[in-house]
């Protein structure tokens, strides 16, 4: 029963932090460590939160464990080298390329391909949605509709066809992950924008004369920011697995850049003799999207306060 | 909604770079050519006059002109919304079968260790791109084994038939129908075990009837609802899988179809294909209102207020 201990030290870290009557009411270094600890215990959420860290940096450090580039070929050991070649461990690909080396470079362009967009369109829906929900202009309610069209279309089409507009290459395919994340984003902030909207103490606030731009920031921002953190994180995962779909498809990014999604298309000749080459990027896709997935859990455990007080009230 | 998703299609024609006169002339054009030819293609109007146009000839069927096959869209796009229905229904029964009854099954045994296993696969699987699950059951049961034929929709030169669709049709169903299958099995599995603890079921099972009876007229019959609501979400999942599925197994499909279509540039297949999807997902969404509607008369009247 580790949830109910942490929580009942968090209890503690609260009262001696503020030595306040309310215990409601924390220092913000107080709340801060009181999410890092409960995030800290959930073990699933803390090795994927490593396994994170240490694909990004072997992907991101990847001079240091290879020597070679991503694009060199090697005819020294020919097109197409098994699993096992000396010094080409995971062999070589149909251009005579290093598969490991490929895949450690192919980590710089899959993860951020996902990871900026999402970040951006996190920006953009708490402005969208903060705008929808608190305006009375038409442009909040006319954005919220544009969105409900989107939301018709499956995020994959809706992708293809935003890269099919903007035509292919990473950059565009980071602006069509952006659009297709925005809708989703957005809602999660309308919605508890619309319920901060109606609290008490946001009327409080109102009733105190805070004025208009402080009560948006201080009052209902740190409110909706939570759930966008926890969606946004969880969301990665699923964009990471999109973006590689989409370079699979030929619409993102392209050859020679080497990407989880394009090694997969390229090593679908040589499935028959070959097939770590197209598995063994699925692989790392699998792991590293569920490892945002597993992430955004830990986060929503230790972000959402009600989530802390329910097990409290529970235990 | 239908106005919003019409704006987005053609949209896509009007925003994409370059107009039809550059793949219909090629670059040695000259600009009197290339005017002439916008002029009586009408791109010369202002932009809600050619959109109201194009949604007249659209609403009439017409979509366009392949631009790879110079052949009308309606008859390309007709076949291979066949092929992929085929995909689809089967694709769907094959998770909701298996998803269903198995979820059933698994509730009324309850052997615990089922759950951690399933559940484990059900969230790894929801993280692995389809058209890599594709190319692993390709490796295993073609490359492998032998079993089923690695692409395409019947025997090249054969006399098709049922069978030899079938036997195509295995692989890339079964691809496609992995990730809703665990799904529905979850869900299936943790709502009846849930049913089947509440005092309705002591009830029946104190009135001393069989356990078949307790179990489907009881406890199956409460969690309809839930089930039907998220099948429907299914499979909306299994036509988007379709598409990456398509591709991998070269089945002649809207997905392949529009594969084809990006490589070559040929805009009026993709929109054709986008509008469709979009109108199918409407489509879809209120078809399950209505069922949840039917199967549970509770949500009646907010379903008929949500929408």
């Amino acid at each position: 029963m580790s949830k109910e201990g942490d929580v009942l030290e968090g209890a503690v870290v609260r009262d001696n932090g503020t030595r306040q009557a309310d215990p409601l009411t924390t220092t913000q270094a107080g709340q801060f460590r009181l999410i890092v600890r409960t995030f800290a215990r959930d073990r699933l959420a803390l090795s994927g939160l490593i396994l994170i860290v240490v694909v990004v940096a072997a992907s991101f450090g990847a001079d240091l464990l290879t020597p070679y580039g991503p694009n060199e070929a090697h005819r020294e050991v020919g097109r197409y080298a098994p699993l096992g070649t000396p010094g080409h461990f995971l062999g070589t690909d149909g251009q005579a390329r290093d598969v490991f080396t490929r895949l450690l470079w192919g980590g710089r362009v899959s993860i951020p391909v996902a990871v900026l967009p999402v970040l951006g369109a996190s920006a953009a829906s708490l402005v969208i949605g903060l705008m929808a929900a608190f305006s009375a202009g038409w442009i909040g309610s006319l954005a919220m509709r544009i969105l409900d069209v989107m939301f018709a279309f499956p995020p994959v089409l809706l992708a293809i066809a935003v890269a099919t507009i903007l035509g292919p290459g990473m950059m565009n395919v980071m602006l069509a992950i952006g659009v297709v994340s925005i809708p989703y984003l957005t809602r999660v902030v309308f919605v508890e924008a619309v319920s901060v909207r109606g609290s008490d103490y946001l009327r409080a606030a109102q009733v105190a004369g805070t004025p208009r731009r402080r009560k948006l920031l201080r009052e209902v921002l740190p409110n909706v920011i939570s759930p966008v953190i926890i969606y946004a994180s969880t969301g990665v995962g699923g964009m990471i697995v999109m973006a590689a779909g989409l370079s699979f498809l030929g619409l993102g990014v392209q050859p020679p850049t080497p990407d989880w999604g394009i090694m997969t298309a390229d090593g679908r000749v040589v499935l028959q003799n070959l097939p770590h080459i197209a598995t063994v990027p699925g692989f790392l896709i699998i792991a590293v999207a569920l490892a945002f997935n597993v992430v955004g859990d830990g986060l929503r455990d230790a972000l959402d306060p009600r989530h802390r007080t329910r097990t409290w009230t529970a235990g | 909604m239908l106005f919003g998703i019409s704006v987005v299609g053609f949209l896509l024609m009007k925003l994409v770079p370059g107009d039809p006169s550059s793949f219909l002339l090629g670059p040695f054009a000259g600009p009197e050519a290339r005017e002439a030819l916008l002029r009586s293609l009408g791109w010369d109007q202002p932009w809600p006059v050619q959109y109201v146009k194009w949604l007249g000839l659209f609403v009439q069927g017409d979509f366009g002109t392949s631009v790879r096959y110079q052949t009308p869209v309606s008859e390309i796009f007709g076949q291979a919304v066949v092929n992929s229905a085929i995909l689809v229904a089967l694709s769907f029964a094959i998770a909701f079968v298996l998803g269903f009854f198995g979820g059933i099954l698994a509730a009324v045994k309850r052997f615990s260790p089922v759950d951690r296993v399933t559940t484990t696969v059900a969230v790894v699987l929801a993280s692995a791109p389809v058209y890599w699950l594709g190319l692993v059951l390709v490796w295993i049961f073609s490359v492998r084994l032998g079993i089923f034929p690695v692409s395409g929709i019947g025997t090249v030169g054969a006399e098709s038939d049922v069978v030899d669709l079938l036997h195509h049709a295995a692989l890339p169903s079964v691809t496609a129908a992995l990730i809703p299958m665990a799904v529905i099995f979850r869900l299936t599995r943790s709502e009846l075990a849930h049913a089947l603890d509440q005092p309705y079921i002591q009830a029946a099972r104190a009135r001393g009837l069989t356990e078949a009876s307790v179990v489907f007229r009881h406890g199956v019959r409460n969690i309809v609802a839930p089930i039907a609501n998220v099948s429907g979400l299914q499979l909306g999942f299994i036509f988007t899988a379709t598409l990456f599925v398509e591709v991998v197994f070269a089945w002649p499909g809207v997905g392949f179809l529009v594969f084809q279509a990006i490589a070559a540039r040929d805009i009026p297949v993709i929109q054709t294909v986008v509008l469709f999807t979009g109108l199918l997902f409407v489509a879809i969404s209120l078809v399950s209102d209505v069922i949840q509607g039917l199967v549970d008369p509770r949500t009646m009247a907010s379903a008929g207020a949500g929408t």
